[in-house]
């Protein structure tokens, strides 16, 4: 196991060589140069070549592609990724600073969707085809068509407008967090209903379940033991696939209530091309994601014995 | 000597439901258990033997329909709710099935699979519990170290005694064996059945067993029944069976393991979606004559054997 982790970790060296170099490609080839973008919003005018040069040789711009790759990996792995182009702060606090914002409102919507999800999804396995799981397929059908953005807007009208008790944006107060997390939270939560459901009427039909009644267990007992942890191995799984959505998923909601995420961060800095940021953004986010995905199936191993770290065609059945 | 029933089925009816039409899978079946016997169920695949069985611990999909009436140790427990109903099964009547492996939770240790069965049925410590799971695995065979092992890491025998640990917990007075050795290879095969059979003899366990393999039923069976398109077509003692089968269709079972490379018997087993106006066995059977086209066999009964068609009586 810990082996297992040492190896995965040493994955992270090459991934975070390979996704830079093609992040600093990237926004060589594109027509645009940051010196014009940069400048521009600097002086308010078009600038002159004299001070595009100046720009270029300041920031080293003027020196071949891989030379200024190398020098700026070199200067990363000492743990110096540069400063913004546009404000001069430094890279990595301000990436750790939207990073926590993220976080926050990443992790109590998700929790907050797992809440509503689980016991609604587990009961309308239980009951299936009843009333009630008719019900909570319809709503969730219908959830899973409205944009996050949209239920944003109507929960600042009911909040912030009609009750007027909590505020539509801002970062300061604990109280800020909770409308953009409902938002995101009660989006996902619909999406996750259906899922939990069906993987658990999935498992309801097994055989062992089937052996877990005729033991003589009750229904509540055989869903908590049986049915329910092994219908959260998927669950777990498409969780972990979500973890996408921790950076880029939430771009709306983030700008819709003015919150510091790492989507608004990025947003900013690809359009005026401050390639510090992004190159520093690619980086600590390669690095999160290999994180998050060891710690998800890690997490999986725990649910699933079956699941071999030693053995990369993953599950033995035989 | 006077034989004590165990468990008493009289005129069992059993229907799927489904969205194209009701699928009759047991049709007035009748069969009673003596104490401390084994009874074995035969037929071809797609019988209803299993669902039968199974019928009796209500462990059939939601969508079967049952009627008729169960009596265990002479009390009806087909009047039962399900909540009532919960407390015999595992006490009383456990079960094991084929394909082990699917039927033990692959994310559980075995021995906690088996104490939990205990823990269920009587109220007593995790520690009680554990003590006897490791009972119970030492007297299936399995060392003890086994006891935190996953499903996933036994062999298909070592699992099938897993579930027998499972089963027996609880030390059940009837086991039901719904084709317990069909997933295993042979020489395992045999290892689990004489496992069962000294079980049985450890708690005078009485065994209903459901099978397909003649050779099972003659090493294990004190009473026969052979099942065919959801009809019980006869009821007998073991021996009398393999001396003089009575029913066609039971004849033909015992002609096939006479001469198993060769001889079939023509036809194949009737979709139970349809209506037998008379004896199902009718289209495959070497002596049917024009009367089994129209009228349905009843049961004959004489002393220990009962047989269900119109050309034989039990003598």
């Amino acid at each position: 196991m810990i082996k297992y982790i040492f190896r995965r970790l040493i994955y992270l060296i090459p991934v975070m060589i390979i996704t830079s170099f093609i992040a600093y490609m990237l926004v060589y080839l594109s027509p645009s140069s940051p010196a014009q973008i940069i400048l521009k919003a600097r002086y308010t005018s078009e600038p002159t070549q004299e001070q595009v040069e100046d720009f270029n040789e300041e920031y080293g711009f003027d020196k071949p592609i891989l030379v200024q790759y190398t020098s700026w990996l070199n200067k990363a792995m000492h743990g110096d990724l540069g400063k913004s182009l546009t404000d001069g702060s430094d890279v990595l606090e301000d990436f750790i600073y939207s990073f926590i914002a993220s976080a926050k409102l990443y992790f109590s919507s998700q929790l907050l969707a797992l809440l509503i999800a689980l016991p609604i999804g587990v009961y309308s396995a239980f009951k299936a085809n009843s009333l009630f799981d008719r019900f909570s397929r319809a709503y969730s059908l219908v959830g899973i068509s409205l944009p996050d953005f949209w239920l944003g807007m109507v929960l600042v009208y009911i909040f912030s407008i009609m009750l007027n008790i909590l505020p539509s944006f801002g970062y300061t107060s604990p109280k800020n967090l909770i409308l953009p997390m409902l938002a995101l939270g009660l989006s996902s939560s619909f999406s996750l209903i259906r899922l939990v459901r069906t993987s658990v009427l999935e498992v309801l039909h097994l055989n062992y379940i089937r052996t877990a009644r005729s033991k003589g267990l009750g229904e509540g007992q055989i869903m908590m033991k049986h049915a329910l942890r092994n219908a959260m191995i998927p669950i777990v799984t498409v969780l972990g696939i979500h973890l996408t959505h921790f950076i880029g998923g939430a771009v709306a909601i983030e700008s819709m209530f003015a919150w510091p995420g790492l989507g608004n961060f990025f947003a900013k800095a690809a359009s005026s091309q401050d390639i510090p940021v992004i190159q520093g953004f690619v980086l600590l986010s390669a690095i999160f994601f290999i994180i998050a995905n060891l710690i998800i199936d890690i997490i999986c191993k725990q649910l699933d014995p079956r699941i071999d770290f030693h053995n990369e065609s993953g599950k033995n059945n035989g | 000597m006077k034989k004590e029933k165990l468990l008493e089925v009289e005129q069992l009816n059993i229907k799927f439901t489904t969205s194209i039409g009701d699928v009759n899978v047991s049709d007035n079946i009748n069969f009673t258990l003596n104490k401390g016997e084994t009874f074995c169920i035969v037929g071809e695949s797609g019988c209803g033997k299993s669902v039968v069985a199974l019928s009796l611990t209500r462990l059939l999909p939601e969508n079967a329909v049952i009627n008729g009436s169960v009596k265990f140790e002479g009390f009806t427990i087909s009047d039962l709710d399900d909540k009532e109903f919960a407390k015999i099964r595992g006490q009383k009547i456990a079960t094991i099935f084929e394909q082990p492996m699917s039927c033990i939770n692959p994310v559980m240790r075995i021995g906690e699979q088996i104490a939990e069965t205990y823990r269920a049925n009587f109220k007593c410590s995790k520690k009680e519990a554990k003590l006897q799971a490791l009972k119970k695995l030492e007297e299936v065979k399995l060392p003890a170290n086994r006891y935190n092992a996953y499903p996933h890491e036994l062999s298909g025998g070592m699992q099938q005694r897993v579930m027998i640990a499972i089963a027996l917990a609880c030390n059940p007075q009837l086991l039901i064996a719904d084709e317990p050795t069909t997933s295993l290879d042979v020489t395992v095969q045999y290892q689990i059945l004489e496992l069962l059979q000294e079980l049985k003899e450890k708690y005078h366990m009485t065994i209903l067993m459901i099978t397909h393999d003649m050779g099972v039923v003659h090493d294990m069976a004190d009473r026969i029944g052979v099942m065919y398109a959801g009809n019980m077509m006869e009821i007998a003692e073991r021996d009398a069976f393999f001396k003089q089968p009575l029913h066609p269709y039971a004849q033909e079972l015992l002609n096939v393991v006479k001469d198993p490379c060769h001889y079939t018997i023509p036809g194949t087993v009737p979709n139970l979606m349809e209506i037998f106006s008379g004896c199902p066995f009718e289209p495959r059977c070497q002596k049917a004559t024009e009367m089994c086209k129209t009228y349905k066999p009843e049961n004959s009964v004489r002393d220990e054997r009962m047989v269900r068609c119109l050309n034989v009586i039990p003598n």
